[in-house]
């Protein structure tokens, strides 16, 4: 009985050989261009010189490593990534929730569709436009400070000062994402079961308990899916956004490992070091990421597998 | 059964027709190289007429563009080259970006492919590990024995020009030289220097008198506190390229720079007690609002907006500022460069443009030095301002320029098809300019002399505050210039640690300057650099520094 089935799966296999075959340029170049490259990790491993190569630079074991945490601001820059990333991550979801819920009770369908795609905008403009339009903003001068002029609120540097670098990191970065995760959790609610509100409705539910009791629970698993997965970035606090706008005033405060490693890594030309803190960066990332799945495959109902 | 079998044939088809392709290439492209070092190798000292290939590899921008259907292999410069000079100048390989340059020269020191017999770079970094690899050539004798005598001339001229490609006292490539004819003015508003009664400030007591009016006069009249002294910008530190603030520091030490001290070795001159001094009069200046609020989070090109915006009362900067950027037409005020005021140590200084930036570097195996030397001197004729160059009057006729009645004309517009940038053909990809030449030629205008030469009827049509900027500066350009003496590639200590030290040091000035940290802190960075590395970096760069001056 197993041998037959055994046979009859085999022979399906060779039958569908020609189409199998389609997926097999794809493999070989993900084979060259996600996995080869991985072997340049044992750089992190070795005092790397060009001249001599990947295969007759000496090795030093793990050094790199040791002076990465050695580094006089590597605490500082490890932990501005962390601080930023999450609450990034935090504001990046509770945001996007609370306007998918606001735009979901809109009935009429032209400013419901035109709003979502006027906060969706931002999303498509690069840091580097930004970065200029920012500093003018923010500026002394710029549009920001003149409003709280006129409030009587005195002047802020949003640029400058350390603790208002970060809150503008922070509420710049929310404005210019949310527009696209507000569309993944509109569209999950278009999910939700129609027919339990007209059962709360006839129960006598007003609109925040529908809220409160249908839309919000139907959400959960999107929100855990969603949530989790984003901890596996919890150390990319965002190089190009910081990149463009931070200057030394707010190194203390700003400054993060990919702008550490993009300054160390690029500009001194120590790669090694560079590819040691990237690998430093990967292994985190790593292990956040096979929690976070276990937290969404248990609670979340979510499966990749 | 049939439409699969369809499938599986037209996917071997396709296959094929690509393996053929394949062949194809790289066929064509190693029937290419076996005759270009075919041809380079025959005969090592030939004749002066005799027809040699010179072979390079070369960075094709968007810069770059051509007419009468010419490519970069075959174009009206090189068949000059061929046809005055008997040299056939061929492309081995060609990319889009300086990176991609650096990065192929980088693969080919780890592989044995051959390097172009004649390529430039201005990564020191590359350079060395190209001279380690022994790839390239040792031009020591080959400069002496075929060079001209005007780049000879040049070379004796300004011996360090030869510290970036010195090791062990042999010279491993040709640094090319820079302008050096641009840095640095004062521009200055005279409209509200007039409507205020003032001069031109000399001193920095001066300078302080003026921004003070500048700043609390009201000097554009609209009866708001809303103008600045001085443009500056502070982001990447106090030593840059525009908006710059470092002629405040006057000779005595330059932020940034390496510079001779007094017991004759090289000293960094960020941490000199000179500059803690300049570094309190701009945070002096700061809180009196002298300044830019957000001098800090300015880029240069950011920072020059309030002085076009006319917010401001001066700005300091190269000549060039008034070619067409960052200043605009649109500026209806009255401004002008002025000499630069003395600085805090009561002398005129400013960090200066470097000599060289990029060089040439040859492959050991090239046979035809003469020969390239010939081909530099010819197009070097324009950078040393040679009436009699072959270029004089532009590189290629239809090209950049055309002759109506016997006169070069520069118009655009008369040029037919349009203008095209034929300098960026050569194997510089552009012109080689001289230090200084260009100054005098531009002083000679801003001067009110008329125009004689070609170059002067060339350098006419540009903004004329350019041409008075050039006059105003070649007034005290050799006596206040400071020039970074360290021109090597980064010693190991530098590469290890100069990130933290450079940024321990904008932070520190940044915050002493917004008031945040106070002037004492100066000296607490001081001390922290030294042990933080800084005492092994200047170690290490009096050592380059000995072994390339002998």
């Amino acid at each position: 009985m197993s041998v037959r089935t055994e046979g009859k799966k085999q022979s399906r296999f060779i039958k569908d050989l020609p189409i199998h075959l389609f997926i097999l340029p794809s493999i070989i170049l993900l084979l060259i261009f996600n996995y080869m490259p991985m072997a340049g990790i044992i750089l992190a491993f070795q005092d790397y010189k060009p001249r001599l190569g990947l295969f007759h630079s000496p090795w030093v074991g793990l050094e790199h490593f040791r002076y990465l945490f050695t580094y006089p601001d590597s605490k500082q820059v490890i932990w501005n990534t962390f601080l930023i990333a999450s609450l990034k991550i935090v504001a990046n979801t509770v945001i996007p929730i609370g306007f998918a819920l606001l735009l979901n009770e809109i009935r009429l369908l032209v400013f419901k569709r035109s709003v979502q795609t006027l906060v969706y905008l931002p999303h498509f403009l690069s840091w580097v436009i930004l970065g200029g339009i920012l500093t003018d903003l923010l500026s002394n001068k710029g549009l920001a400070n003149q409003a709280l002029g006129w409030l009587g609120i005195p002047s802020i540097y949003f640029l400058g000062d350390g603790d208002w670098f970060r809150f503008t990191l922070i509420v710049s970065d929310v404005w210019k994402e949310f527009g696209f995760s507000t569309i993944v959790y509109l569209a999950a609610l278009t999910g939700v079961n129609q027919s339990l509100y007209e059962a709360a409705e006839i129960d006598g539910a007003g609109r925040w308990k529908q809220t409160l009791n249908i839309t919000l629970p139907a959400l959960i698993p999107v929100i855990v899916v969603i949530m989790t997965l984003s901890l596996g970035n919890i150390l990319n606090a965002g190089f190009d956004q910081i990149f463009n706008l931070y200057n030394p005033l707010v190194y203390r405060e700003g400054d993060i490992i990919d702008t550490f490693v993009y300054r160390v890594g690029l500009m001194n030309g120590s790669f090694s070091f560079a590819t040691a803190v990237g690998l430093f960066k990967s292994v985190v990332s790593f292990i956040l990421i096979v929690v976070s799945y276990t937290i969404a495959y248990r609670w979340g109902n979510y499966r990749i597998f | 059964m049939k439409r699969r079998l369809t499938v599986v044939k037209s996917l071997y088809t396709a296959l094929a027709i690509s393996v053929l392709l394949a062949g194809c290439a790289s066929n064509g492209s190693a029937g290419k190289e076996n005759g270009s070092t075919a041809n380079s190798g025959a005969g090592g000292d030939s004749g002066a007429n005799e027809a040699v290939t010179i072979t390079t590899a070369r960075i094709v921008g968007g810069d770059v563009t051509f007419k009468n259907g010419e490519d970069i292999d075959n174009n009206v410069h090189y068949k000059w080259a061929k046809d005055e000079l008997g040299i056939i100048l061929k492309n081995d390989w060609t990319v889009g970006t300086g990176d991609a340059f650096t990065t192929k020269l980088r693969l080919m020191v780890n592989t044995n492919e051959k390097l172009p017999d004649v390529f430039r770079t201005g990564d020191l970094n590359l350079a060395t590990q190209l001279i380690d690899s022994g790839k390239l050539m040792d031009i020591t004798e080959a400069f002496e024995q075929y060079a001209s005598p005007r780049l000879k001339a040049l070379f004796e001229q300004y011996p360090q020009l030869w510290y970036p490609v010195t090791v062990d006292g042999r010279r491993y490539g040709l640094p090319i030289t820079n302008a050096v004819s641009s840095s640095n003015v004062l521009w200055i508003r005279q409209d509200w220097l007039d409507k205020l009664h003032l001069d031109a400030p000399e001193t920095m007591e001066e300078l302080e008198q003026v921004m003070d009016a500048f700043t609390n006069q009201d000097p554009d009249g609209n009866n708001k506190n809303d103008t600045i002294g001085m443009s500056v910008s502070l982001r990447n530190g106090v030593a840059t390229w525009m908006a710059s603030s470092d002629f405040i520091f006057g000779k005595a030490a330059m932020p940034t720079s390496w510079n001779k001290g007094p017991d004759g070795k090289l000293q960094y001159g960020s941490v000199q007690p000179s500059v803690k001094e300049g570094v309190s009069k701009l945070a002096k200046w700061m809180k009196k609002g002298y300044l830019d609020k957000d001098a800090g989070t300015l880029d240069e090109s950011k920072a020059v907006e309030s002085f076009i915006q006319g917010r401001s009362g001066m700005v300091f900067g190269p000549t060039w500022m008034a070619s067409g950027w960052p200043f605009t037409a649109d500026m209806n005020f009255d401004y002008k460069a002025i000499p630069l005021p003395s600085g805090i140590d009561g002398q005129q200084g400013f960090m200066a443009e470097q000599l060289t930036s990029m060089q040439f570097y040859f492959n050991k195996d090239f046979k035809h030095m003469d020969r390239f030397f010939v081909y530099l001197d010819k197009i070097m004729g324009p950078g040393f301002y040679d009436t009699e160059s072959e270029f004089a009057n532009g590189w290629a006729e239809g090209y950049d320029y055309v002759m109506e009645n016997g006169e070069p004309v520069y118009d655009h517009d008369k040029i037919p098809g349009g203008f095209t940038d034929a300098k960026k053909y050569t194997l510089f990809y552009n012109d080689i300019q001289t230090p200084k030449m260009e100054l005098e030629v531009m002083a000679k205008l801003g001067e009110g002399n008329a125009p004689e030469t070609s170059y002067d009827k060339q350098f006419a049509s540009r903004d004329k505050r350019w041409q008075e900027g050039a006059a105003v500066l070649k007034t005290y350009m050799d006596k206040a210039s400071v020039l970074n003496e360290m021109t090597g590639p980064p010693t190991p200590a530098m590469s290890k640690k100069s990130e933290l030290l450079k940024k321990m040091e904008n932070e520190t000035f940044l915050k002493i300057i917004y008031g945040s940290s106070p002037i004492e802190s100066f000296d607490t960075f001081v001390e922290q650099w030294k042990k933080a590395g800084g005492d092994e970096i200047t170690k290490e760069v009096n050592e380059w520094y000995a072994s390339v001056i002998e």
